[in-house]
């Protein structure tokens, strides 16, 4: 099994990579350092466990669809393989063109998989589009029906691990991704520090800008 | 190896190493905000106001406008300007009598910190400081100098990543509202703010709007000569953008090719917005180029009718004033009436503007 351990290994570093380019998950939530370390071994946990889910997925599609019988083993060696793009998952955090980065990573990672089931199993390749994009809506699908209860364990994961509060929910993290919370954090400080400038409860400026901002 | 292979794979190569490196150049950028915000940072104070400030118990000066001058990404510290800035900066100023001209602010850190401050890399910024002055530049000059202003227009790629650009603008504002404040700027004032944007400060501008007005409680307008304008929602915010644009400054349009949001099938983004609500007035103010010689603040080019560059921006850039101050004086006299602390200002401010964009043509 030395390919699975270094497959695993290759999985667990890209998810650490991945962490790195998430960063601003950890940093914008003012973790202490060692915190930052933690989170970011947990983090690539919790990427391993995502990419062990998509392989079983992956592995009942095989077998349902093309009636191949066969141990999940191979199937996670393949998807942990498809994880090696990501080891330059940091690239993410890139200002403005890091998602872009991103994107070409998993979109890499994705081909390896498919390329992997095409020869691994001799599927034609539409046969292992078809397996590999059934696999990620199965995951889909488990991430809605198991959306809530994983969000509270993912939040009370790292709420325990890190000590961050700000969006610490799967749904949180995703939202720190695209910065919807930085941006009503940093506007609700603001107002605050406007308080405190003022020193009272004055009402905010009411402009053009604002009315036509409502309408849309 | 055949050589073929080799030649055909070596630029692959060298491209994706270039690639690389520009990435990672990217994730430095974005740690410098990030960093001060986490608090691991040397300057890792968050609150940048001076709140026992006894600013705040003087007198207003007689003033009817405060413009913040926010310069390009080639600035290295305000308070050392290039002398074609510097020029320009007097020739404003003195063209603006009735208005405070704040010039202390360095846009492109978030703790108003220069590349000539207190830096990891101060070193190489010094000597990149040296390079820009010298009259035949040797590679390692050269290098240092693009390396400068590439440090500085990474940090409007931070400004505008969604992740990172509201801990940027949060620093930026804080630093923008301290200018004012320490320029005898009263709480509450009605006299209008306007950030006057060079270059890649115009994404950083609009990225500080929407925390400006909620820390002043004042609408916020732009005045942007050849400013990247990018689809930051912070555009919708702003009371009015006035868009100086050169005929042949190429580098205002850059957003182009980074931001999809700019390009005019995506009507619901920011920018598309805010252009279908009138928020942006765009001025041709002729051929001028975004930087060197010919550009905005050319003091040797001259317009057909003999006006220099410089004084043609200038011109424009007096008459946008004077529009905000009008708009700002009539919105303030209306809503004393109406509201007695609300600040009700016009709706659509940039309205009826045509005449003024002929006048300014007509200079």
């Amino acid at each position: 099994m030395v390919d699975g351990w270094l497959t695993l290994t290759i999985a667990l570093l890209a998810g650490i990579s991945q962490a790195i380019g998430d960063s601003v998950i950890l940093l914008f939530n003012r973790v202490r350092p060692a915190h930052f370390a933690l989170g970011l071994v947990l983090s690539s946990l919790w990427f391993v466990l995502g990419l062990l889910i998509y392989a079983l997925s992956l592995w009942l599609m095989i077998a349902l669809l093309f009636g191949v019988e066969q141990q999940p083993g191979r199937v996670i060696v393949i998807v942990f393989l498809g994880s090696t793009p990501l080891l330059f998952g940091f690239l993410n955090m890139a200002a403005t063109l890091g998602p872009y980065a991103g994107w070409a990573l998993r979109f890499l990672g994705w081909l390896i998989v498919l390329v992997g089931v095409h020869l691994g199993w001799g599927f034609t390749i539409w046969q292992a589009f078809i397996c590999t994009a059934l696999a990620r809506l199965l995951v889909e699908l488990l991430s809605v029906a198991f959306g809530q209860p994983l969000d509270r364990i993912s939040a009370w994961l790292w709420r325990t691990a890190t000590g961050a509060s700000i969006g610490m929910s799967v749904r949180g993290q995703r939202s720190l991704r695209t910065g919807e919370i930085q941006r009503s954090t940093i506007l609700s400080f603001s107002t605050a520090l406007s308080a405190q400038l003022f020193g009272d409860e004055a009402p905010a400026v009411s402009s053009s800008a604002d009315r036509q901002t409502e309408s849309g | 190896m055949p050589f073929g292979i080799v030649l055909l794979l070596a630029p692959l190569i060298l491209v994706t190493v270039a690639g690389v490196l520009f990435l990672m150049a990217c994730m430095a950028a974005a740690l410098e905000p990030l960093l001060w915000w986490a608090g691991w940072s040397r300057r890792s104070a968050v609150n940048l106001l001076p709140f026992d400030s006894p600013t705040a118990a003087l007198l207003e000066p007689d003033v009817d406008s405060y413009i913040v001058y926010l310069s390009g990404a080639g600035i290295m510290d305000p308070n050392q300007m290039e002398e074609k800035e510097r020029q320009f900066i007097e020739l404003l100023r003195a063209r603006l009598p009735r208005s405070m001209l704040i010039t202390d602010v360095f846009p492109y850190s978030a703790t108003n910190n220069p590349q000539l401050g207190e830096r990891r890399l101060a070193r190489l910024w010094r000597y990149a400081w040296h390079a820009r002055k010298a009259r035949r530049r040797s590679f390692f000059q050269w290098l240092s100098v693009h390396a400068q202003q590439l440090r500085n227009s990474l940090q409007v790629a931070v400004s505008s990543d969604r992740r990172y650009g509201p801990i940027l603008s949060y620093g930026v504002s804080q630093v923008v509202v301290a200018g004012l404040l320490r320029h005898g700027y009263r709480l509450g004032s009605d006299k209008p703010v306007i950030l006057t944007a060079l270059s890649g400060s115009g994404q950083i501008s609009v990225g500080c709007v929407p925390i400006l007005k909620r820390l002043l409680r004042r609408p916020i307008w732009i005045a942007s000569i050849g400013g990247i304008l990018t689809d930051d929602p912070g555009i919708l915010e702003t009371e009015h953008v006035y868009h100086l644009s050169g005929s042949l400054d190429n580098t205002q349009h850059m957003p182009r090719f980074f931001f999809p949001g700019v390009w005019p099938i995506f009507r619901q983004s920011a920018i598309n917005r805010a252009r279908r609500q009138g928020r942006i007035t765009v001025f041709d103010v002729g051929p001028m180029k975004h930087m060197r010689q010919g550009d905005y603040m050319s003091r040797s080019a001259t317009l057909p009718d003999g006006q220099r560059y410089v004084d043609k921006t200038i011109a424009v850039l007096t008459e946008v004033v004077a529009r905000i101050e009008a708009d700002a004086q009539v919105a303030m006299n209306r809503s004393e009436a109406a509201t007695p602390d609300g600040w009700v200002s016009e709706p659509r401010v940039g309205l009826g503007l045509r005449s003024l964009r002929e006048k300014a043509e007509g200079v």
